[in-house]
């Protein structure tokens, strides 16, 4: 009972599947493209912490810095953006994706398979007790996801966090949709796996 | 054989389908059998990824702050400039990649060239001559004048210094004015000197300019003091050369007729009314003209020894 109260403040707070500005997109989008403050602020509040959580799982030297560079480019480009808010949603996750490439070129790193870093985490105030548990939260989701090989946990990230489609998955890639539904399979059955020898992973 | 080539003893996963998937983000029971493990993962990754936006660094703050104007030569921003994919490798493109560029690049080249209009093909065409003269004055191939023209007008619209031939025969003449002024330590005009420093240079420059001139002797300039004849026997005609001039049709024989010819000739000028018919008589004191060397080397002081006669010898 207790998780399902907990499973429905989280399907408020996100939902990766879902829209997350809703009907009034289209007009925040076209507000944005002519650079009206008040939506880009919008658009970054609506999509900046899934891509920080994305960056921060995928083991990014420092996601925040990070998550700015990609709003910059984001908002730089969103005069040449066509589509509605799902298209645009997996357009700043492809985005992201490029850039944490690019940051792991740069940086010349791998995430660690043994020793998750220190996760810090940046809200105002607010509960500690419930901020030590997205802490733990956190650190077991990101200990769990770099024991996938990095292909799958691209994939499964993408799909599961971000909420892309397989196209769209493919595209952000650059492989085929075949090969991305193969990576999901085999990251599933994975992670299945590490579930069932370590059940305190989740 | 599994879904997944995951271990064969266990129990395989059928594929998860997009219906299966929306139910899992939505946070709803898994909608395909097989997938209650799921839950919990993608719960937990929700949650990681419902905190707060991340602090906001001054670029994207001021951004974010002031908006952009659509206008153009006003972009929002310049950093992440690969937002449409990774940046290249540092290794670059393959070799075949390239010279498809390069191929790409001439064709277009070629194109736009093609679809140029008369004035700007001339345009292009002065400038490239331009381009190529100032390029020569640079490596020094230019002729001299030309070369001293060039590096003149380089030096005064650059601070570049280009090779000039010119200026490096401007010291001569300084060289010989010391010889002939006695700056050199010797005295008075030194004709000698001058003379050797000139035929010294002309020499040089000579065997420069000829470039095949290995035996000085054997040049014209060897040839000074030589006859028209004798340099026209060193030509290849020299075997067909006339031994004697041919006669002029219809000219006198006898060389006296001369003088008549000239006074026809005289009486065709605007002055041939003042021309005298005739010539007049010479006088005995005028007859003296007419005398002998002998009359003149009569008045000298050895005229004692002249003889009487012009005898032969």
């Amino acid at each position: 009972m207790e998780r399902d109260v907990e499973n429905e403040q989280v399907s408020q707070d996100y939902s990766p599947g879902r829209a997350t500005i809703g009907p009034g997109f289209d007009s925040v989008l076209t507000a944005a493209q002519t650079g009206a403050p008040w939506a880009l602020e919008r658009l970054y509040h609506a999509l900046s912490p899934a891509v920080l959580g994305y960056l921060r799982i995928q083991g990014a030297a420092d996601p925040e810095d990070l998550t700015n560079e990609v709003f910059l480019g984001v908002l730089r480009r969103i005069g040449s953006f066509e589509g509605n808010e799902e298209k645009f949603r997996s357009w700043v996750f492809t985005i992201a994706h490029s850039r944490l490439i690019d940051d792991r070129r740069r940086t010349d790193r791998r995430p660690h398979l043994a020793e998750p870093r220190e996760v810090h985490w940046d809200r105002a105030g607010g509960d500690a007790e419930q901020e030590a548990l997205d802490r733990l939260t956190n650190q077991r989701v990101q200990a769990l996801c770099e024991r996938l090989v990095a292909d799958q946990r691209d994939v499964l990230l993408l799909r599961l966090m971000a909420g892309l489609t397989i196209e769209a998955i493919a595209e952000a890639l650059e492989k085929s949709e075949g090969a991305v539904k193969a990576l999901q399979r085999r990251g599933l059955a994975n992670l299945r796996k590490i579930l069932e020898r370590d059940p305190v992973s989740l | 054989m599994t879904y997944f080539d995951g271990d064969t003893d266990e129990m395989p996963l059928p594929p998860l389908d997009d219906r299966a998937l929306e139910a899992l983000l939505s946070g709803g029971p898994p909608a395909q059998y097989g997938f209650d493990w799921l839950v919990p993962f993608v719960e937990d990754l929700g949650e990681a990824a419902s905190g707060p936006a991340p602090a906001v660094k001054p670029a994207l703050a001021m951004l974010l702050a002031q908006g952009f104007s659509t206008e153009k030569g006003d972009l929002p921003a310049t950093a992440a400039s690969n937002v449409t994919g990774p940046a290249s490798q540092a290794a670059g493109l393959p070799k075949w990649r390239k010279k498809m560029l390069i191929s790409e690049l001439l064709a277009g080249l070629v194109t736009k060239l093609a679809g140029l209009g008369m004035a700007a093909k001339a345009g292009m065409g002065l400038t490239l001559a331009a381009a190529s003269t100032t390029a020569a004055g640079a490596v020094g191939v230019l002729p001299a004048p030309a070369q001293h023209a060039v590096a003149t007008v380089v030096e005064a619209a650059t601070p570049f210094s280009f090779p000039d031939t010119a200026s490096d025969k401007a010291g001569f003449g300084a060289t010989v004015s010391a010889d002939a002024t006695g700056a050199d330590g010797a005295p008075g005009v030194d004709g000698k000197t001058v003379s050797d420093a000139a035929k010294a240079k002309h020499d040089a420059e000579a065997s420069t300019s000829a470039g095949t001139a290995t035996n000085p002797g054997s040049g014209v300039g060897a040839n000074t003091g030589a006859t028209g004849l004798d340099r026209a026997n060193q030509t290849p005609a020299a075997g067909h050369a006339p031994t004697s001039v041919p006669a002029v049709a219809g000219a006198p024989s006898a060389p006296g007729s001369q003088a008549s010819k000239g006074l026809n000739t005289a009486g065709s000028t605007p002055a041939a009314g003042n021309v005298p018919s005739t010539v007049p008589p010479v006088t005995p004191s005028a007859g003296a003209q007419g005398s002998t060397g002998l009359n003149t080397a009569s008045s000298t002081p050895a005229a004692g020894r002249v003889p009487v006669s012009p005898g032969r010898p």
